[in-house]
């Protein structure tokens, strides 16, 4: 993507989609920055987690100190692992710290079972290795190689999907810092990296054991677990605010009703602790009940409502929704929310009446 | 206008607060209990000064106390124990609290340096007795604590809306991390008249979110005007030249006191529930107690981290160090280095040296970040956290563990030995100390006990047992004889695990109202149980009675033996359970026979009395149902009674009035089952021979009208008598000929007795009956009874394939193939 262009893109990254934001820090930026970084440590907490009298809007909700102790890995000589149940917003704490710090969030390898040394590293432009022998002209940096060079953040998503042998590439990036390129002579075979490099790595825990790291790459790593919202309030406001950027930008103009929200969120606490709000223990589905999960599933009811209803959202839109996000592979999971129908929501439907609209619909279970 | 806005918290007003807080005649110190930090404030304060009085905040009746309290001997962590019984209240309902003092609490170093200087102290808050009067009239019905709760309880702090918006607002996750952010962090480097003046600020913060409602029903206000009143007290007892009157209380209350102090505020008269008994004692505390506690009532947790910060806070003091990092990031780098090395060592997780520099290194930066100056607990939890590699709720776990163990500690203090200890916990300590248990810190420990062998394991052993009947959680059995029960009596030796915490002590402070020593104790109690046995109507069970009389041996209660045999005696007479009372009489012969371990051979009475309950069982014996609906326990009964005759303990009594016993039943009972074991028991005992058995067998096989009813005989007869299944090939012969001749059906009907006559066989045995069988089988044997390579499931598949292969061959016209 080139700045000039100007087709509207679907997801801008963040540092684009808060430039205004990160300008303003850095105009009132004072503290020490870390060689390498745009900001302090200060203002990149502040890019994260808000601050009300420079107008920073809050990005990550729930837990602070994790936040902060993120920030100091960055700045240290170990990379930085973020691992948690899907959902947990682990890609976009990743893209925030990388923009406040780098300054940009795209030097990114999204980690697959197919992902390759060159992919990560660097690969080679054949025509022009074929014609001019190994150059810096012909080499294809790949995203560490490029961090490496300017000194940036480099993400990697999904880092256990990538096969052991080729993780273990990063184990002598991330304690020498040095990246060798034994086809070129002389200067250029090493490239040491930049002052401000460091990874920035996710995990998904319900993936542990697919490719576990080696015990050697642990230890360059500092590990952080991004745990699922606790605050069911706070996840209320979270998902009122992302459902309705996400509904403006489609351009609808209805919203969830805080009955609605209530409704959404309580399900998805229910499902996701195993314990109701009046104390009842349910069985646990082994789908992923994350706070996005909530959003899309707010986000499809609304959508539902307005182009198939009348635009009423109410319980039996969430539940419909709610049913796709809980019935994927496991057979299991149909049994359980069964019963949470059958124990919890019909009790509640004799007292509130989005519950009883919820209730009216429970036959899409046995779909 | 929101709850409590009566305190305001404007700059001017806490300016005013702060100034009228430091007089010539009264300085009020605010405190948070058990804050190395206000500890530290009020030591310097005292060093220069000359007061005319301590006055501390705690129950008026600690001033008792106070020779033990400030004695040189007594070690922090210590407590003083409370409890309370009201009217209305069942005496075994625990109101109890602790008031629990550090080297770094407030109190205790205001205590210590007022007494070295000869200066009165005084403790001015209402009785604890009097603090549950006001909650029981504010709060009827409510539910019993489990556990002791806090004299020094602090929740309104921590459930203060100001402070948790504070602490949203400096970046700290709750009040814990903002108050030792606020205060703990530079106390090195703030001056006392600073200190106090931002504890009233903090604390007036945490006051405005209090309603008045609120504070009058936990009885928060009644305590603030019984204090106000002795500091009223002692202004006006103050001579105008003496030294000011010095005040140490919770921050919370300072807030208010000098208001109530000059408004003269009227001492509450405390109504409520009548007080029965009330009383306190200096015990030793234990810091994973104490961290518990404060958890509960939002104190100051990780009491090892406080302590090792309030050493070296104390000792930079002295040496006019005015650095307010170095002393607690010299601890946290300390407790890092421990708890890697506790992690190394004993859980073996790979932390090389690298791992803690960066651990360091990663908690420096979060105190820059989090713009303080040295590290707060917090900031070391988050420094740890970097030890785990992986998932946080999983594999963080033990390293959680292991940390929060460090920083909570172990220590145990000690008290002088004059406290006022109730004399039962001074017998408790002697005694434990005699046989040898550690009871001087809280680590877990195993014991295994020669019961036999050793008079000292046995003592211990009683000494155990004790404690458990009084329900004091000290030590719990993990194996060995139970000779009540009559379980694991092969065992030799009994296993015990035991820990000694404060609740160990304070059950046993409780506890004192049953005696001065152990043994008395558990005398006065085990005799409370035979009361409530008495009074349910049980004391006349004959089991029950010999169990009592088991238990007061294990006890070691043996003074109480007279007592015992007489119950034991009435029970045997008043019972007519005929199995009840031949249990009994196996228990007396037990403890007869169990030399060393009950040392019940001393008891003169006991073959007396086995005597007796044997004939009392004989008699029963002949009155025994018609038709019982279960025959089980009476033969059972009848063959733990050949037992006991033949047995040591049983060797005096009359075998022959047994004998006579079997012959009146099998004359005159009319249960199969039952006349079946009557059968096999004379054989047993040689009064009849194998040839009259058989016939009585073949005479019940095939004279009953009821097939069930013919085997039960057999049932009956191979229960006590089963070797004669393979003993004697006519039984199986006779047997053998009946079956025969039934039909399937008759067959069918009395296949369920058959297998229980057949069920109690070992598998030896059984394998001896098969081979009995072969001369009736014409020689050929009846092959392996139990495959076990297969499942009925894969015999009833195969059975089935076997099958369509066999139709298969057949319908091809190869039918010849399938017979080989």
């Amino acid at each position: 993507m080139t700045p000039s262009d100007t087709r509207p893109i679907q997801r801008l990254p963040v540092e684009q989609a808060f430039s205004a934001e990160l300008e303003r820090l850095g105009a009132v930026d004072r503290g020490a920055r870390p060689a390498g970084w745009r900001l302090s440590p200060r203002m990149v907490r502040a890019f994260v987690l808000g601050d009300a009298s420079l107008g920073i809007t809050r990005k990550f909700h729930g837990d602070d100190p994790l936040v902060e102790r993120c920030i100091v890995t960055l700045m240290s000589n170990r990379g930085l692992l973020l691992v948690g149940e899907p959902g947990t917003a682990k890609t976009m704490l990743s893209e925030l710290l990388s923009a406040a710090i780098s300054g940009r969030s795209t030097c990114t390898l999204q980690g697959t079972a197919g992902t390759t040394t060159d992919q990560m590293l660097y690969g080679w432009n054949y025509a022009l290795l074929l014609a001019e022998g190994p150059s810096p002209r012909a080499l294809v940096r790949g995203p560490i190689h490029t961090a490496m060079e300017l000194g940036t953040i480099c993400r990697i998503e999904e880092i256990t999907r990538v096969q052991p042998e080729i993780q273990d590439c990063l184990i002598g990036i991330l304690s020498d810092r040095v990246l060798h390129v034994p086809e070129l002579e002389g200067t250029p075979s090493n490239v040491f990296a930049a002052t401000g490099f460091n990874v920035l790595a996710t995990a998904n825990l319900r993936d542990r054991g697919v490719h576990e790291l080696s015990s050697a790459l642990k230890r360059r790593f500092h590990f952080e677990t991004v745990r699922p919202l606790q605050d069911k309030k706070l996840e209320m406001q979270l998902v009122k605010h992302q459902t309705d950027t996400l509904l403006a930008s489609a351009g609808i103009d209805i919203a969830l009703p805080p009955d609605v929200i209530d409704l959404l969120v309580t399900a998805f606490h229910d499902l996701r602790t195993g314990v109701t709000a009046e104390g009842t223990v349910v069985e646990k589905p082994t789908a992923v009940m994350s706070s996005a999960e909530a959003v899309a599933v707010g986000y499809a009811a609304c959508l539902d409502a307005h182009w198939l209803g009348n635009g009423d959202v109410g319980g039996e839109h969430v539940v419909r929704q709610l049913v796709g996000t809980v019935l994927k592979d496991n057979q299991d999971d149909g049994k359980k929310l069964r019963h949470w129908f059958e124990v919890v929501v019909k009790s509640r439907a004799q007292r509130d009446p989005q519950w009883r609209r919820a209730f009216t619909v429970r036959r899409e279970v046995d779909r | 206008m929101g709850p409590g806005t009566d305190t305001p918290v404007e700059r001017e007003y806490l300016q005013e607060l702060a100034e009228l807080a430091r007089t010539d005649a009264l300085v009020l110190v605010p405190i948070r209990h058990h804050s190395p930090a206000c500890a530290l404030q009020l030591r310097r304060r005292l060093t220069d000064m000359r007061p005319s009085a301590v006055l501390i905040e705690g129950p008026r009746s600690f001033d008792r106390l106070l020779p033990l309290l400030s004695h040189a001997d007594a070690e922090a962590p210590f407590a003083v124990h409370c409890h309370a019984v009201l009217e209305g209240e069942d005496d075994g309902q625990r109101h109890a609290a602790w008031y629990p003092f550090c080297d770094h609490s407030p109190e205790l170093v205001a205590l210590r340096a007022a007494v070295s200087a000869g200066v009165p102290v005084r403790f001015i808050d209402l009785e604890y007795a009097e603090q549950r009067q006001l909650e029981g009239t504010a709060e009827a019905g409510r539910e019993p604590q489990a556990e002791a709760g806090s004299l020094m309880d602090e929740r309104h702090l921590r459930r203060s809306e100001h402070l948790q918006l504070l602490a949203r607002r400096l970046g700290c996750r709750d009040h814990e991390e903002l108050w030792e952010h606020l205060f703990e962090v530079p106390a090195l480097v703030t001056d006392p008249d600073c200190h106090d003046a931002q504890v009233l600020a903090y604390c007036a913060l945490a006051r405005r979110d209090a309603s008045q409602a609120e504070l009058a029903a936990d009885g928060t206000l009644a305590r603030e005007a019984e204090m106000a009143w002795h500091v009223r007290r002692a202004l006006d007892e103050r001579e105008p030249s003496a030294g000011p009157v010095v005040v140490v209380v919770g921050g919370f209350h300072a807030v208010v006191l000098l208001t109530l102090v000059k408004e003269r505020v009227a001492r509450q008269e405390i109504a409520g529930p009548r007080v029965l008994r009330h009383d306190q004692a200096v015990v030793r505390y234990a810091f994973d107690r104490l961290d518990r506690l404060n958890g509960y009532a939002a104190g100051m947790t990780a009491p090892r981290w406080q302590q090792e910060i309030w050493r070296r806070l104390v000792i930079q003091d002295e040496a006019g160090v005015r650095d307010a990092s170095r002393a607690r990031d010299d601890a946290a780098l300390q407790f890092l280095a421990d708890i890697a090395q506790e992690l190394r060592e004993k859980h073996h997780l790979p932390l090389p040296l690298p791992t803690l520099v960066a651990a360091f290194e990663h908690l420096r930066r979060l105190v820059a970040l989090r713009g303080r100056v040295a590290a707060t607990v917090a900031d070391l939890r988050d420094a740890v956290g970097t030890f785990v590699k992986g998932d946080a709720d999983a594999d963080g776990l033990l390293v959680r563990a292991v940390s929060e163990r460090l920083l909570t500690g172990t220590a145990v203090g000690r008290v002088p030995a004059a406290a006022a200890t109730p004399p039962l916990l001074r017998d408790f300590h002697q005694r434990a100390r005699r046989q040898r248990l550690r009871i001087d810190d809280t680590e877990p420990r195993a014991l295994a006990l020669d019961l036999y062998r050793r008079s000292e394991h046995r003592r211990t052993s009683r000494l155990l047992h004790g404690l458990v009947l009084l329900g004091v959680p000290f030590a719990t059995k993990t194996a060995g004889p139970d000779f009540v029960a009559g379980r694991q009596l092969n065992r030799l030796q009994e296993h015990w695990r035991y820990v000694c915490t404060p609740a160990t002590e304070a059950s046993l402070i409780e506890a004192a109202a049953h005696g001065t020593t152990v043994p008395e104790a558990v005398a006065r109690r085990f005799l409370d149980r035979l009361a409530a046995l008495a009074d349910s109507g049980q004391a006349r069970d004959a089991r029950i009675a010999a169990a009592m009389l088991c238990h007061g041996c294990v006890l070691g209660l043996h003074e109480q033996m007279p007592r015992l045999i007489g119950d034991l005696r009435l029970a045997i007479a008043a019972d007519a359970d005929f199995a009840a009372v031949v249990s009994a009489a196996g228990t007396i012969a037990l403890l007869q026979e169990s030399r060393e371990p009950l040392e019940a051979r001393s008891i003169e009475e006991l073959p007396a009395v086995l005597a007796a309950t044997y004939e009392r069982a004989l008699f029963l014996g002949l009155s025994l149902p018609e038709r019982p609906p279960d025959a089980t326990p009476i033969v059972q009964a009848l063959q733990a009674l050949q037992e006991l005759t033949a047995s040591a303990a049983g060797r005096h009594l009359d075998a022959d009035a047994f004998t006579e016993l079997l012959i009146h039943l099998r004359g005159s009972h009319r249960d199969p089952t039952l006349r079946g074991a009557v059968a096999g028991l004379l054989h047993n005992a040689g009064n009849t021979v194998a040839a009259d058995v058989i016939g009585e067998l073949s005479g019940s096989l095939r004279g009953r009208e009821h097939a069930t009813d013919a085997v039960a005989f057999l049932r009956g007869l191979l229960t006590t008598a089963r070797e004669l299944a393979w003993h004697e090939p006519e039984v199986l012969r006779r047997l053998d000929e009946v079956l025969h001749d039934w039909d399937d059906a008759e067959f069918v009907r009395a296949l369920p007795e058959l297998r229980l006559a057949f069920a109690a066989l070992t598998p030896s045995e059984t394998d001896r009956v098969a081979r009995a069988l072969e001369p009736l089988l014409g020689g050929e044997g009846v092959g392996p009874l139990v495959h076990h390579e297969l499942s009925a499931n894969d015999l009833r598949e195969n059975l089935q394939f076997s099958a369509q292969v066999r139709a298969m061959l057949a319908a091809d016209g190869l039918s010849a193939w399938s017979t080989s």
